[in-house]
């Protein structure tokens, strides 16, 4: 018998308010453990189906699943608990302005309910394994692109989640800090989290060789095993 | 879970705190808002005593019939007293009341003429409400004089009566709309302090925060904004009082102010003040977390 997907997308249907199609019928299984890179023009649907995952998007019509959880069954008040299975790294970076790298990051643990002392002792062990404990002092202003994007991926990972998910990490970033993004994605990855990047940094993706599901025009063109 | 509350509290507290600008604003149309509300509530209160204490001005007269005797007239005044909006009954033998009329008209009141003055009671009112009915219920007794009938002033009594009605609508429907449009301006404030830190909602969002956690500050900041507001608005009104008490020290005649009931003024504005700021904040989350 076929172990269950981690995360299953059954014919998929999402139509924005403006009547734009977002994907069309899209059926997709992921392991857990997988590497998957969502790759495709602006437009394709590469980020609708990662915020399907993390709920910033609502699907029209079909089945998305988690671990076996229909994930339109959350609602707005129990969102929370799925949002922790998942660590989220938005394309826009989303850094608070005022604050630190470590206040940042404080900050996301405070507000999921850790304690101070959690918080103490949490935040230089994320900000050491994301490479970026020595701009701790910094503000994001003072951050360059790749620096930014360690720090995002860093609070993502407050809640140790077993999956996650970066939204054109790579998009800002010149050919050496895409790749070093890359690589801390990989690392991640290799100690058991399931990682999805919607990329469509092609040169970037080639030096790792990893799945790839190719988008257009919200359906799947190409689904290459890595 | 004390760690829990503290992170919410200072979270909003130093969202006050970094959104000076839009606290500030908050806090003072509130507080104005809340201001002409007490204000107008303290006038009312003044106007309302003076027009308690007008009640004791007004009185009536009631005739009895001839050769009523005085255990009999004693008992009659008993009755009167224990009537609803009665405050007091004299009764005026109609042999002293001669004798005033004498005093006050000695070329009108001949002397030698025969007393043509029955005995009479006055009648002194503790409300003017019951004005009308006291004046039935007196005529009604078998020991008044049917073809004599009770004099008051009933028209200024009426007049009165209706000032103090248009007051009570006045301030009602005053105070309803200045409640109205400091919710609007709390939910106003609240909206452009949520739209202001949208970013961080999203962030809180998205790490796995709950709703609660997420909600609660800015519940707290439109209440503490509305708790100021009050806070304000008592101090304005204080001053105000203050201000005027100082002013008609001048004129002896007009009297003294009442004391500024401070405690109960800030109990009331900063508590209407905080309800208004909680449900006003509740109300502006609604939307924006939703969408």
């Amino acid at each position: 018998m076929p172990a269950r997907p981690y995360i299953e997308y059954r014919d998929v249907h999402v139509v924005y308010s403006n009547g734009v199609k977002g994907l069309d019928g899209v059926s997709l299984q992921i392991q857990r453990g997988e590497f998957v890179f969502f790759v495709g023009e602006t437009g394709a649907g590469k980020s609708t189906l990662l915020k399907l995952l993390s709920r910033e998007e609502h699907h029209c019509e079909g089945e998305v699943r988690l671990d076996g959880q229909e994930l339109s069954d959350f609602s707005e008040y129990n969102l929370h608990r799925l949002r922790r299975q998942m660590g989220v790294a938005p394309q826009d970076y989303d850094l608070l302005p005022n604050k630190t790298v470590w206040e940042n990051v404080a900050y996301a643990l405070r507000a999921v309910g850790r304690s101070r002392r959690e918080v103490f002792d949490r935040v230089p062990k994320i900000l050491l394994q994301v490479n970026v404990a020595h701009r701790a002092d910094a503000f994001p202003s003072q951050l360059s692109g790749g620096e930014k994007q360690r720090v995002v991926i860093g609070r993502a990972l407050i809640n140790e989640p077993p999956l996650l998910l970066a939204d054109e990490p790579t998009g800002n970033l010149d050919a050496a800090q895409s790749e070093e993004i890359m690589r801390l994605l990989a690392d991640l990855n290799a100690r058991g989290t399931t990682v999805l990047v919607a990329s469509h940094d092609l040169p970037t993706m080639e030096k790792f060789s990893k799945r790839i599901v190719c988008l257009e025009r919200g359906k799947i063109k190409e689904d290459l095993g890595g | 879970m004390v760690d829990r509350i503290a992170f919410i509290f200072v979270e909003a507290l130093q969202a006050m705190r970094r959104n000076v600008t839009m606290s500030i604003a908050a806090i003072s149309t509130c507080g104005l808002a809340l201001f002409l509300l007490g204000g107008i509530s303290l006038v009312y209160v003044a106007l309302d005593s003076w027009g308690q204490s007008l009640s004791g001005k007004f009185e009536m007269r009631a005739y009895l019939k001839d050769g009523v005797k005085p255990p009999e007239i004693s008992k009659v005044a008993g009755e009167i007293r224990s009537m609803p909006g009665v405050k007091a009954v004299f009764w005026i033998p109609r042999d002293k009341a001669w004798e005033r009329e004498k005093v006050k008209y000695p070329k009108e009141v001949s002397q030698g003429l025969e007393n043509p003055l029955p005995d009479a009671f006055k009648i002194v009112l503790s409300d003017l409400n019951q004005a009308d009915a006291v004046e039935q219920s007196v005529q009604r007794l078998p020991q008044m004089d049917p073809q004599n009938p009770i004099q008051y002033l009933k028209a200024e009594q009426e007049l009165v009566e209706q000032s103090r009605s248009f007051l009570r609508w006045l301030a009602g429907s005053l105070g309803a709309l200045l409640l109205l449009t400091a919710g609007v301006l709390i939910y106003n404030a609240i909206r452009m302090t949520v739209f202001s830190r949208r970013k961080e909602a999203r962030i809180m969002r998205l790490v796995g925060a709950s709703l609660f956690t997420v909600r609660v500050p800015y519940m707290i900041e439109g209440t503490l904004h509305g708790l100021a507001g009050g806070a304000l608005a008592c101090f304005l009104l204080w001053a105000c009082q203050l201000s005027l008490q100082n002013r008609l020290e001048a004129f002896t005649a007009l009297g003294q102010l009442p004391p500024f009931p401070a405690g109960a003024a800030f109990l009331v504005l900063g508590g209407i003040g905080a309800l208004y700021g909680f449900l006003a904040s509740w109300i502006a989350l609604w939307v924006p977390m939703r969408s």
